[in-house]
């Protein structure tokens, strides 16, 4: 499935945020801010950017810069690393961009949930006496020993990505009940536009399967029964070859042979690489019968009917609607903090942003 | 024809305490403080001696080289960033560990994985290793795939190898930032990832403490413990990219997996593989199955489980599984206790299994809101699920799911799913499958959760402080719980063993048990002393038992080596026996080695189902006491009484004896199908510290007439599949007894069996007994209430202060008499 494959922005992604939302430079001075003023790197729509969130991003975004850098240009890490210049950029300038790429979104979206009603405080101070207080409160309770549901100690990141996530999932769900609430045409809509990307059916294989079992009445494997179900599989598998079809077998070899028709999904990996008939019935060719296979406590012979090809059909929407009202969640979500981070009026405090790394 | 053996292939089994000594990494003295080595990637110096920050190294390469003592500590600068695999080399020693960590003020030190080696950090067949406070990410430039094939590789944050070393031991992974690890959907790919390989020596760890790391963006799994050692009870195959041939199940020990948190794992969250008491607890995991199907947190073919505290929550992909919690294939023994599962995709609990069977799951106490798809899913061979008190919130959110889904698969199908005391609310969704399973005491609001024929169940609003309500965080589920005049308050039936405190930390019980994961803190009515519902079990040796210590041998030749292993004697569990050959010749022996462990003991016990068509007749028993086999007892005859799947133990008295090895001179058995059979063997100091059955050989009477269908003897003859029944025709009270003999037992407790339960099943009683002189009172107008209108035997627990008793009899006060007599098939008194 694609969609979930991009999860990570584009190397380069930064280009477009600047070209895009229009980031004005300018000097400190140039505004009124409260008394913490001198920890501003930057303003998001008037929204302050405290410099531990800047170093944050910096922090989070730093190995990725290291590895981009050792990929492209072989750059070790020396001293020098960060303020030399590999294809016209330093390492510094491509983190600070990175960061500033990562801050952004995330005051856009903090935002967006304050407007909402789901954060109440987004400021960084406020977010630190939070993550603060919850440690004190986890570490008292370990210290007297009451259960701590979760870490004991929450790391910033961590908490951020877990105060975040729920937060962007309340988001999704209010602006569902409102403002974005799909008709049926629209959802309809949604997965006709998109169903080739997001609703194709993962492949599956049709199979005709004889199986004989070789377990007893206690559901154990019985070294007896085995040996006859195998024979009688054998017995099977001749008049296969000799062109018998699988109904006429099953009726031939009588009741302890079953047949069923069985679909293996393709999708089920977790599954089907444990499974020794999944397995096989996956590489069948239309028409062709297996060899005798045998898979907990039963002996199976595979006749491969239909196929179904990976993006040969799309899943039902009457089936799906749940999930399509969750893409389009998704979505409209990803859209609207795209609009918004286009719209936003980014102001940077150049010189702390300059010197904020190395 | 040979009864009695059962299913699956050959368990070698093999105790974690035999392979260490076959193998033998003993941990060493240790000897020194050892030495602390700096390294500084800006202002180290390879040619330097690295034992001060002024002097430090500067590349893994050199610290890659070293290899290292007990006690030393291997520092890397705070903001130092190295580009490789870091590989220190050496083991450190019991109580003198080799640490990894950080020095000076910064962030932790970044260990960059290079698309050159697979893994960012490793260790290979090394014990004793702390790993504390570095970064570590591993990238590769490749796209996720689902095909464990992609070139992409199995890539791993932290690698920790043991490749045919045996049993090793104290590996700590501490307070870690693991991110972007870009591995191939294995179970050898992810963040930390633990692996066994164990062909030709059995191997695994004792000792694995994985604590207070994040994991983020980290493909395929978040954490893993893995094993090529799997083999037992039939189990044959496992995935294409593990290691074969496959070695004997031997389990890693010891093992506890604290404090995580895992976000967007793209397959599992936590998984571990062939463990044996893991403990896995206040881990939070966040968006898992991010890229491909899997489940949040699961377990296979481990044994004793403890999964609890724990946050699951917003899995992603709900395609197949999804589940918050997931007991996977061939696990024995699990609980599942105090989690908050919310928002998965797949649903909350999943039961699925294709192999051996999974048993003996508990699922209590958790929170379940707006999980979606199926909120419980049984599939293939699952045995003894107990699920209760479980508060199971479906909202608007959840998307209209099903309560529980079910399907049989090859391995077989889901049996014996137990639901009590659980509270489901639901705002929309499509109802129950409920094949295999039995509702009881259960409270069901709104959507299609009512299941109409759960005998007890409460159907009135439930009366939560705030359903729907719970948010980010465990503490943030207070809206669960029950409100003065809620109808669940007393209205569940009290669980035998039921982990002693209810979700939020109150004890249980407050009056009679609620339903739902809260137990009301308020004022309630006392207790009414309902009969109490054992979670069931499959039958096991109890505690004390010496005989799994030790490597199990014979020379007498097997049935076969896979289904009637020689391993399965001393493997604990009564279901997997040994057999011989259809045409063994006596005298052979079975041998049980200790190692270089003394053992003290003096009671043998032989387990053997149709023991009069296979079971050992006579034999010696024998020790070695250095250089030569003594006898401890010669002639030992055994008689056997049963000839059906029932357990029979034989038990053998014999002078308190120390000894290294132990072995069985069997002298003859019984071969009513040529060859003879053993379920278990076991050896005790005595006392036997587990319950037991004091009924068994007492004096069963009664004052009711009785039918036709049984006798009164058979209700003591440990049979549960024999039932004594009154005549149609009966007034109450009137009484039931059990007369030990003249010899004394000590008991608190007491156990009904019946099939049939509502029909004919005894409704209220109180229990007396004798105390030499006259009858007391130990429990007065207990209620006992049936939940099963069929053959399958159900068990009911009466609890009371212990009292030491030459019999015991209930007083009958009622029953069900829809066919006008009563019944009972068993009546157990335990004594400890």
């Amino acid at each position: 499935m694609l969609r979930w494959l991009t999860r990570r922005p584009l190397w380069g992604g930064i280009a477009v945020l600047i070209a895009t939302t229009g980031i004005v430079m300018a000097a400190a001075h140039a505004w009124d801010r409260p008394s913490n003023e001198e920890e501003i790197v930057a303003w998001v729509d008037e929204t302050p950017v405290h410099k531990g969130e800047f170093e944050r991003a910096l922090r989070a975004n730093k190995s990725r810069v290291v590895d981009e850098y050792y990929v492209t240009y072989g750059a070790e890490q020396t001293a020098a690393f960060w303020t030399t210049a590999y294809g016209g950029v330093t390492p510094s300038e491509s983190v600070r961009k990175l960061a500033l790429e990562t801050v952004v979104k995330l005051k856009v979206e903090q935002m967006i949930a304050q407007e909402q009603g789901i954060l109440s405080d987004i400021g960084y101070s406020g977010f630190l006496r939070e993550l603060e207080s919850e440690n004190r409160r986890r570490q008292e309770a370990a210290a007297e020993g009451r259960v701590v549901y979760g870490p004991v100690r929450y790391e910033e990141t961590a908490y951020l990505e877990y105060v975040m996530s729920n937060a962007i999932r309340d988001v999704k769900s209010r602006l569902l009940e409102q403002e974005w609430k799909p008709d049926e045409r629209e959802l309809r809509q949604f997965y006709e536009l998109n169903k080739s990307e997001l609703y194709a059916s993962r492949g599956s294989v049709k199979v005709n399967q004889l199986s004989a079992a070789f377990l007893d009445s206690n559901q154990e494997a019985d070294e007896t029964l085995k040996r006859q179900a195998r024979e009688r599989m054998d017995e099977a598998t001749a008049l296969a070859a000799a062109g018998t079809g699988f109904a006429e077998i099953a009726d031939r070899l009588g009741v302890e042979i079953r047949l069923e028709e069985r679909t293996v999904n393709e999708g089920n990996v977790r599954m089907n690489l444990r499974s020794p008939v999944a397995q096989i019935a996956q590489h069948l060719a239309p028409g062709e019968t297996s060899g005798v296979i045998e898979e907990n406590g039963r002996f199976y012979l595979l006749q491969r009917l239909d196929e179904r090809r990976e993006g040969s059909e799309f899943a039902d929407f009457a089936e799906i609607k749940d999930q399509v009202l969750k893409d389009y969640a998704d979505y409209r979500y990803a859209e609207y903090v795209r609009d918004r981070i286009s719209a936003a009026e980014i102001r940077i405090d150049e010189a702390k942003y300059k010197t904020s790394w190395k | 024809m040979i009864r009695g053996f059962r299913r699956r292939l050959g368990a070698l089994v093999v105790v974690a305490s035999m392979v260490c000594s076959l193998v033998g990494i003993a941990p060493t003295e240790a000897e020194a403080s050892g030495v602390a080595y700096y390294v500084d990637n800006v202002g180290g110096n390879d040619s330097n001696d690295g034992m001060s920050p002024g002097a430090a190294w500067q590349s893994l390469d050199k610290v890659n080289a070293t290899t290292f003592s007990p006690g030393d500590r291997i520092l890397f600068k705070a903001d130092g960033i190295w580009n490789g695999r870091l590989w220190p080399k050496g083991s450190g020693a019991d109580g003198s560990p080799i640490v990894i960590d950080m020095y000076g003020s910064g962030s932790k030190p970044l260990i960059a994985g290079v698309t050159s080696e697979l893994e960012a950090v490793y260790l290979k067949n090394q014990q004793y290793w702390e790993i504390n406070n570095l970064e570590i990410t591993n990238r590769s430039t490749l796209p996720f795939d689902r095909n464990w094939q992609n070139p992409r590789g199995q890539r791993r944050g932290v690698y920790v190898l043991n490749e045919e070393a045996g049993i090793l031991n104290h590996i700590q992974l501490k307070n870690l930032n693991i991110h972007d690890v870009d591995g191939a959907y294995t179970t050898r790919s992810g963040g930390i990832i633990f692996d066994s390989v164990g062909s030709v020596t059995p191997s695994a760890f004792r000792g694995i403490l994985i604590d207070g790391n994040v994991l983020t963006d980290v493909d395929a799994y978040g954490i893993y413990i893995g094993s090529n050692c799997i083999l037992r009870y039939g189990m044959s195959d496992l995935w294409p990219w593990v290691p074969k041939p496959y070695g004997p199940w031997t389990p890693s020990t010891d093992v506890v997996i604290s404090n995580n948190t895992v976000i967007r794992a793209a397959t599992g969250g936590i998984a571990w593989n062939v463990t044996d008491g893991a403990v896995v607890e206040r881990n939070t995991v966040q968006q898992a199955t991010y890229l491909a199907t899997n489940a949040a947190i699961w377990w296979a073919y481990a044994d004793n489980n403890l999964v609890q505290f724990n946050e699951s929550f917003e899995t992603v992909n709900g395609e197949e599984d999804g589940h918050g919690f997931d007991v996977d294939a061939g696990n024995i023994g699990s609980i599942v206790q105090y989690n908050y599962s919310h928002n998965n995709a797949g649903g909350f609990m999943l039961y699925v299994n294709d192999t051996y069977y999974t048993v003996d799951t508990v699922v209590r106490y958790n929170v379940s809101q707006n999980d979606k798809k199926s909120i419980f899913r049984y599939s293939g061979s699952i045995r003894n699920v107990t699920n209760h008190n479980n508060t199971v919130y479906v909202g608007a959110a959840s998307g209209n799911p099903v309560m529980s889904d079910y399907f049989t698969k090859a391995s077989g199908a889901p049996t014996n799913i137990r639901n009590y005391n659980n509270a489901y609310y639901s705002v929309g969704d499509k109802g129950w499958n409920l094949t295999g399973q039995m509702f009881d005491y259960n409270a069901y609001f709104g959507g299609k959760t009512l299941v109409a024929s759960d005998p007890h169940k409460v159907t009135a609003n439930p009366n939560f402080v705030s359903p729907g309500s719970g948010g980010v965080g465990m503490n943030t589920v207070d809206g669960y719980k029950l409100q003065a005049g809620s109808p669940l308050i007393g209205a569940g039936i009290p669980i035998a063993d039921h982990g002693g405190r209810d979700y939020y930390g109150n004890a249980l019980y407050n009056g009679d048990p609620d339903i739902g994961a809260h137990e009301y803190e308020g004022v309630v009515p006392p207790a009414t002393n309902k009969a109490a519902v054992p979670y069931p079990r499959i039958p096991q040796s109890p505690a004390g038992n010496l005989a799994p210590r030790a490597s199990v041998s014979t020379t007498f030749a097997s049935l076969n080596a896979t289904t009637a292993v020689i391993a399965n004697i001393n493997d604990r569990f009564y279901e997997y026996a040994w057999s011989s050959n259809q045409s063994p010749t006596f005298p052979n022996y079975i041998t049980l080695d200790f190692g270089a462990e003394a053992v003290t003991a003096d009671t043998l016990r032989l387990n053997t189902r149709f023991g009069q068509g296979q079971g050992i007749t006579n034999f010696d028993l024998e020790v070695f006491d250095g250089s030569s086999w003594v006898p401890v007892q010669t002639n030992i005859a055994l008689s056997w009484s049963s000839n059906t799947s029932d357990d029979e133990i034989k038990s053998v008295g014999f002078a308190e004896t120390t000894f290294s090895k132990l072995r069985l001179k069997v002298n003859n058995g019984n071969r009513q199908w040529g060859n003879i059979a053993v379920n278990e063997l076991e050896l005790f100091k005595s006392p036997i510290a587990a319950p037991v059955n004091a009924a068994l050989g007492a004096t069963a009477g009664t004052t009711f007439p009785t039918g036709s269908a049984g006798a009164i003897s058979t209700i003591s003859d440990g049979k549960t599949s024999t039932s004594w029944a009154s005549s149609t025709s009966i007034a109450f009270p009137q009484y039931i007894s059990l007369d030990f003999g003249g010899s004394f037992v000590t008991t608190g407790r007491i156990s009904l069996f019946t099939h049939f339960g509502i029909g004919q099943g005894i409704t209220n009683v109180d229990v007396e007994y004798f105390d030499g002189s006259s009858w007391t009172m130990a429990a007065s107008n207990v209620p006992i209430t049936w939940s099963l209108n069929n053959s399958t035997v159900e068990e009911r627990e009466i609890a009371f202060s212990p009292v030491t008793a030459g019999a015991i009899r209930l007083k009958v006060n009622n029953g069900n008499r829809q066919w006008g007599n009563i019944a009972l098939n068993e009546l157990r008194v335990w004594s400890d």
